[in-house]
């Protein structure tokens, strides 16, 4: 009698317990549902009278392929205890993931007579492991992928991560990194920047940066950026921006801004030399009629002079038409073209006969095949007119220049090129390798005119158009220039999107002589 | 005694354009193409005064021949006047860090090119 309010006590507990609790007993092997508490009821979603006298495999449904189920059913049969997760299923079919401790009973003779188990549905704790898993495959992924590289540094100042990044940008090896601690790491960068370049070692930051408690009291994800540049043959210049969180890591994020500067530098060296080809014929120009303004000069030294000023002038407004051609197309890309189906055949007329007058050592041969493609009509003109006079002024007056044309078959598409070949001074390789380059002049002196301009304008016409600009020269015997473009199929249309008006822009009224005639062409060669 | 001028600028027109400028009667002009040619002729010449294009095709730039003009002993008495198409501060900077004694940038007037020049022989000519 001294036993119930004990057992009492008890049975109130096992009635309260937030945990699932089933009895099972085990007679000759057969096991059976006795008992299950309102917490089993809650979880599980059957009532008690739905599952007493019922087998207890009843939860995990059909899901019999589980590792752990045999580990609890090879427990059960050894009559020893257990804790396996399992997946279960409730009244309405809804997974569970249910943590289960199996314990046996045996009476006072040894035997078995009951088990006890206790469910614990862990699903929203196997959810957010899940979840967890995701994010960090997913950073994974994203850290690994990222084109810029990380680091990270824990409390105490080791190297917690490097990604593949990292590696790659800066030369330096996993294996150089294992174990390492912020000195050293500091250590490793500055070799990797040499001699000649200054590296702040994080160490540095990290100390000025813990100036004043107030400071970091204020601030206490503190971030900071500075750029420097690797070594050759490396030679990158990175961008390093230190964060420090608040659990003390830091991180290092690096990326790679050498074609950013380098841009930039070319953007102001073009701009640089640009004002210096600007210049070069206004000091001609300015100073000779200043000292026409000043001094008496005869008929014939003064009509030198203003020779030279009107030669010099038409200099710079050509460089200044292909300065501003330039800038239009770099700003708008081909969509201020006005593309047709034109057949290249009457463009080579035009120009042959544009130029042939003055330069009659230009011919061309004739081409007995349609020639169609998509092209800016006056565009086109331009760019072959420019090709053409190079290769005059760059021969002999007596030696010929002659334009061709050709069809090729290309894996994709077909192609049409005109050629104009010369047997003018040609190129060295150094000199081909910078054709096309901006401002770029086999001549600087003076003695051959031209802008340096001109190929690099009708090498972006042509890329506009979807061509090249071929080139192959001899230097002493020669140069043969070919314009390839895509040929048209007969019935093609423009490509949506490129523009067929003329657009009204301001620049294209700037310009002073957009289509060369024969006079002007004259003029502008002597 | 008419004073030598020495004027390097790959482009004849700007050496026509200083030769003419300085054809007064006082002034004996002399011309080169190159940054190598310069130093020649400021050696074969000794001229007062040599005015130095920078930007010129061949090994040595005009800031490269001023250099080697200003280290030579022999040559003490020479001023040379950086005449160029550079305006930048960091030009102007090379330029003196070259040793130039004055800097014109093109396009320069005329007028003011005598007068720099003129400048440049009366103070030579004072006793140092």
């Amino acid at each position: 009698m001294n036993a119930d309010p004990w057992l009492n006590v008890l049975s109130r507990a096992v009635m309260a317990a937030n945990d699932g609790i089933m009895i099972v007993e085990a007679i000759r092997g057969a096991l059976c549902v006795v008992f299950v508490n309102s917490a089993f009821e809650r979880i599980t979603g059957y009532a008690s009278a739905e599952v007493v006298g019922k087998r207890p495999g009843i939860l995990h449904c059909n899901d019999v392929e589980q590792m752990a189920l045999r580990d609890l059913q090879r427990a059960i049969a050894e009559e020893k205890a257990i804790t396996v997760v399992l997946r279960n299923y409730r009244k309405d079919g809804e997974l569970f993931w249910n943590e289960l401790t199996v314990v046996p009973v045996h009476d006072d003779a040894g035997r078995l007579c009951h088990f006890v188990g206790i469910l614990k549905d862990i699903t929203a704790q196997k959810n957010a492991e899940r979840e967890l898993m995701s994010w960090v495959m997913r950073l994974d992924a994203l850290t690994t992928m990222s084109a810029d590289g990380l680091v990270t540094f824990d409390r105490a100042g080791y190297l917690s991560y490097a990604n593949n990044a990292f590696y790659s940008l800066t030369g330096i090896t996993a294996v150089e990194l294992r174990g390492i601690d912020l000195a050293g790491f500091d250590r490793l960068f500055a070799r990797q920047c040499g001699s000649g370049h200054a590296y702040l070692p994080v160490g540095e930051f990290l100390r000025t940066d813990g100036e004043g408690g107030a400071a970091e009291a204020m601030n206490p994800c503190p971030t900071s950026t500075c750029e420097f540049r690797l070594a050759p043959p490396n030679g990158r210049i990175l961008v390093r921006t230190i964060r420090r969180d608040a659990h003390g890591n830091t991180l290092l994020y690096l990326s790679d801004v050498t074609w950013q500067r380098r841009l930039d530098e070319m953007k102001s060296e073009f701009l640089a030399t640009a004002a210096h080809e600007l210049r070069t014929p206004m000091a001609s120009i300015l100073g000779y009629v200043e000292l026409l303004l000043v001094r008496d000069y005869d008929v014939k030294t003064r009509t030198e002079l203003l020779e030279i000023i009107l030669r010099q002038a038409r200099r710079s407004s050509g460089l200044v038409n292909e300065l501003l051609d330039l800038a239009r197309i770099e700003a708008g890309g081909s969509k201020d073209f006005k593309i047709k189906s034109h057949d290249l055949r009457s463009i080579v007329a035009e120009v042959t006969a544009a130029l042939t007058g003055a330069y009659p050592q230009i011919t061309s041969i004739p081409f007995d095949r349609p020639a169609p493609a998509m092209v800016d009509r006056e565009k086109i003109h331009q760019v072959l007119s420019n090709l053409v006079s190079n290769a005059v002024k760059f021969s002999a007056d007596e030696h010929p220049v002659v334009i061709s044309m050709a069809i090729r078959h290309l894996a994709m598409h077909d192609e049409v090129g005109i050629t104009v070949a010369d047997q003018g001074i040609g190129m060295t390789p150094e000199q081909q390798v910078r054709f096309g380059e901006r401002f770029y002049r086999c001549d600087p002196s003076g003695s051959v005119p031209g802008t340096g301009l001109g190929v690099a304008l009708c090498k972006e016409i042509i890329t506009h158009h979807g061509g090249t600009l071929e080139l192959q020269s001899e230097f002493g015997r020669g140069s043969r220039l070919t314009i390839w473009l895509p040929l048209a199929t007969p019935i093609q249309q423009p490509a949506a999107g490129l523009s067929e008006q003329r657009s009204a822009d301001c620049l294209a009224s700037c310009k002073t002589s957009p289509v060369q005639t024969e006079t002007q062409a004259k003029a502008h060669m002597p | 005694m008419k004073q030598r001028v020495l004027v390097v600028d790959d482009q004849a027109d700007i050496r026509r354009l200083v030769r003419m400028t300085l054809d007064i009667g006082e002034y004996e002009v002399y011309e080169a193409a190159t940054g190598e040619m310069a130093i020649e002729s400021v050696i074969a010449v000794k001229p007062q005064v040599v005015l130095m294009d920078i930007m010129m095709p061949g090994s040595i730039d005009g800031l490269g021949a001023c250099s080697a003009i200003k280290a030579d002993p022999r040559l003490a008495g020479v001023s040379v006047v950086m005449l160029t198409a550079r305006g930048q501060q960091a030009d102007i900077d090379a330029g003196s860090a070259a040793g130039a004694d004055a800097y014109l940038v093109k396009p320069f007037s005329p007028l003011q090119l005598l007068d720099v020049v003129s400048g440049l022989v009366k103070a030579a000519g004072r006793p140092r």
